[in-house]
């Protein structure tokens, strides 16, 4: 861990970015169980989700008529007349008659290709073990959780590990018609921080975007005659909060309200070996979120008026295509409290005030998906006494994949990063943008276990991200 | 009000009413102990009060931490034995599905049974206090003339037959744990030495309702 936190000031020394990858279970093999049915009634290729999959976790891990398709029966914990009694008796519930718990492994081959890692290759094996709960108690109450072990070399000669967790509750339909006002408590934002249509949850590829990664540089300390400097750590990813969701066939919303202000990035190594993920410093002001989704064609969200097929076995044929186009919108407004110390130890304490807001859009064609992504940020204060000027920042990228069979597919994405930094901060690189190339084949070896070969390329800001530039990885996942 | 029921293949001036029950748009389970396969159909004489019999008896067990059966039809004025056939107490506690009012008719051990008579028609929940996921229901039919049927399989029609029915007009009804019959009540008329055919759909509420 030491190596680690060496390594974070060793780049943030350097004044550039940093770009550490921040791990979601994405895939729950308990599901396939409860229903005796395979991973592509629900997945395109796991993690991503089809038009099925994605209602599916809306409704709160249910099917429409879900009690057709269920093999394994809930544990009754009162009987429904129950909610008839209630006040006078206890509302009723269920528990899963199986463990909720999935396992999911990864290990991870590295190999440099242009020697700009500190190895030629590298064995993370494995790269992640993730324990993944998730499930309802009847047919208001969701839940899902997850315990990761990572470890991971930043392009370093020894590897590092630490352990993450999230956790979040569901309420489905709080008040009024059916899944308009759905309440989750917990790590909010697996999949509604961020675009829809460009979901870490839903990636095929080994790295997350680029759009929700980054996050603001900090500058060298000694350059800026500093012995401390507390940043805006903000990145679009998880944190912990409320989120208020609903949807109808269409159409999804999202609105949330997190910390903030958080302590270490989403993905950066925390502070110690265990730590949840997207925890936040309390403070007077919280951070709000918005997230909207609009889809023409393809399967519903909520598939109110759709025929229900007789079995899920008769939903596989083709799983990958849902013809669509989905637009989507996300915003966020947040507030991070900013210090500095200096080497005479004065500190000065101030705010940053800042904003994303993103347009994205996902077009399904058959057998292959294009994507675009823009999003723009404005930040007004993120050096505090060390630069009055605001900082904008601009990321965008376009992804394209498609099915060559229905286990092998091939992607691609271009994607970049740029921010007007300002030119009055010692110690701070002015040009932090980045461009890179992401291409790849997942080879789907089982409907559980998968191989990603990929590589990156990357054609302008190679040095701001340490050993990622012309790697090859490859990636095998089991999921059981 | 309309005579006693009539003796079993005593009744030339009666008639009968039969058919299938089907299910659309909706899925039954048929396995489990709480499963969803009973239907009754039930007759109503039209203008008329059926008789009270109160001579029919049936029972319904605790064992296991299960009722059973898990659906029992009563002709209205029926007797219901309750019978605790598990090693611990049960306990059993009415809701009336119209009324929403409850009845606790008490606790008891092992062996013991309880008695209750049943005059309302309509359908009643019986719940164990004691074991809050163990239900069943008693659905007490307005007349004598009423059919319990059960499906085998969710989508396999099963047919029912009411027998021995006093020539009249009548309403038909159906009761099933999830799903309503499509359309509404049935309006009936009984022909003396005539079967008369009603072919049933149940389903979901929403798609239940009569079309306008």
């Amino acid at each position: 861990m030491k190596r680690v936190v060496l390594l974070v000031r060793l780049l943030a020394l350097s004044g550039g970015l940093l770009f550490i990858f921040v791990s979601n279970a994405l895939a729950v093999p308990t599901f396939a169980r409860r229903y005796a049915t395979s991973c592509a009634t629900c997945h395109q290729a796991y993690p991503r989700l089809n038009g099925i999959g994605d209602s599916f976790r809306m409704m709160g891990y249910r099917f429409p008529d879900d009690e057709r398709y269920r093999k394994v029966q809930p544990v009754e914990l009162g009987d429904e007349a129950y909610k008839r009694l209630w006040p006078k008796a206890l509302w009723p519930s269920h528990v899963p008659r199986q463990s909720p718990i999935s396992l999911i492994t990864r290990f991870m081959f590295e190999a440099d290709l242009n020697g700009s890692r500190q190895s030629a290759t590298t064995f993370l094996l494995p790269e992640e073990i993730e324990l993944v709960w998730a499930g309802n108690v009847g047919d208001s109450i969701s839940f899902y959780g997850d315990v990761i072990f990572l470890q991971k070399d930043f392009g370093g000669r020894d590897p590092e590990s630490w352990a993450t967790l999230k956790g979040w509750l569901q309420l489905q339909t709080l008040v009024g018609p059916d899944n308009l006002f759905n309440l989750r408590v917990g790590t909010v934002g697996t999949q509604t921080m961020g675009l829809f249509t460009a979901r870490d949850a839903n990636v095929y590829s080994t790295h997350f975007y680029l759009y929700t990664t980054w996050f603001m540089p900090s500058p060298n300390l000694a350059q800026a005659g500093l012995s401390e400097f507390q940043g805006n750590n903000f990145s679009i990813g998880p944190q912990q909060g409320l989120e208020i969701n609903g949807f109808g066939k269409r159409w999804f919303y999202a609105l949330g309200v997190v910390n903030g202000n958080l302590l270490v990035p989403a993905g950066d190594p925390p502070p110690s070996d265990i730590s949840f993920v997207g925890a936040g410093r309390n403070s007077d002001s919280k951070d709000l979120y918005a997230n909207l989704v609009y889809k023409i064609g393809g399967a519903q969200f909520d598939r109110s008026t759709e025929k229900q097929p007789d079995s899920l076995s008769s939903l596989s044929s083709k799983f990958w295509r849902d013809d669509s186009l989905k637009l989507a919108l996300f915003g966020y407004s947040g507030t991070a409290d900013i210090a500095t110390v200096d080497l005479d130890g004065n500190t000065w304490e101030g705010r940053d005030d800042f904003w994303r807001l993103g347009i994205g859009l996902q077009h399904d064609i058959r057998d292959f998906s294009w994507s675009l992504q823009y999003t723009a940020g404005n930040d007004d204060r993120p050096y505090g006494n060390l630069s009055d000027e605001a900082v904008d920042s601009r990321t965008w990228h376009i992804e394209a994949l498609g099915f060559a069979y229905p286990w092998l597919m091939l992607y691609g994405r271009y994607e970049g990063l740029n921010l007007d930094m300002p030119m009055d901060v010692p110690g701070l690189l002015p040009d932090q943008d980045i461009e890179k190339i992401i291409a790849g084949a997942k080879i789907m070896l089982r409907p559980n276990v998968s191989c990603n070969i990929e590589s990156t390329y990357y054609t302008e800001g190679a040095d701001l991200e340490a050993g990622l530039d012309q790697t090859l990885y490859i990636l095998l996942s089991i999921s059981f | 009000m309309l005579g006693p029921p009539p003796a079993e293949g005593a009744c030339p001036s009666c008639g009968s009413v039969s058919g299938t029950v089907s299910v659309e748009q909706a899925f039954i389970r048929t396995d489990g102990p709480k499963h969803d396969r009973d239907v009754v159909v039930m007759l109503a004489p039209v203008g008329a009060e059926a008789p009270i019999d109160r001579e029919s008896h049936a029972s319904m067990d605790q064992t296991g931490l299960v009722f059973v059966p898990h659906v029992l039809a009563v002709p209205r004025g029926a007797t219901v034995t309750f019978l605790n056939n598990d090693k611990e107490q049960h306990n059993v506690y009415f809701l009336d599905d119209r009324t929403g009012d409850t009845l606790d008719i008490g606790t008891w051990g092992p062996g013991v049974s309880v008695d209750h008579t049943f005059d309302t028609p309509g359908m009643v929940i019986t719940l164990c206090k004691l074991h809050l996921e163990m239900a069943s229901y008693v659905v007490v039919s307005p007349s004598p003339w009423f059919s319990q049927v059960a499906f085998e399989t969710p989508d396999a029609p099963v047919r029912f037959e009411i027998g021995n029915v006093p020539a009249g007009q009548y309403e038909l009804s159906v009761w099933h744990k999830k799903l309503k019959l499509k359309g509404g009540n049935i309006a009936i008329d009984i022909q003396t030495g005539t079967d008369s055919e009603v072919n049933i759909v149940i389903t979901k509420a929403k798609f239940a309702k009569p079309s306008r």
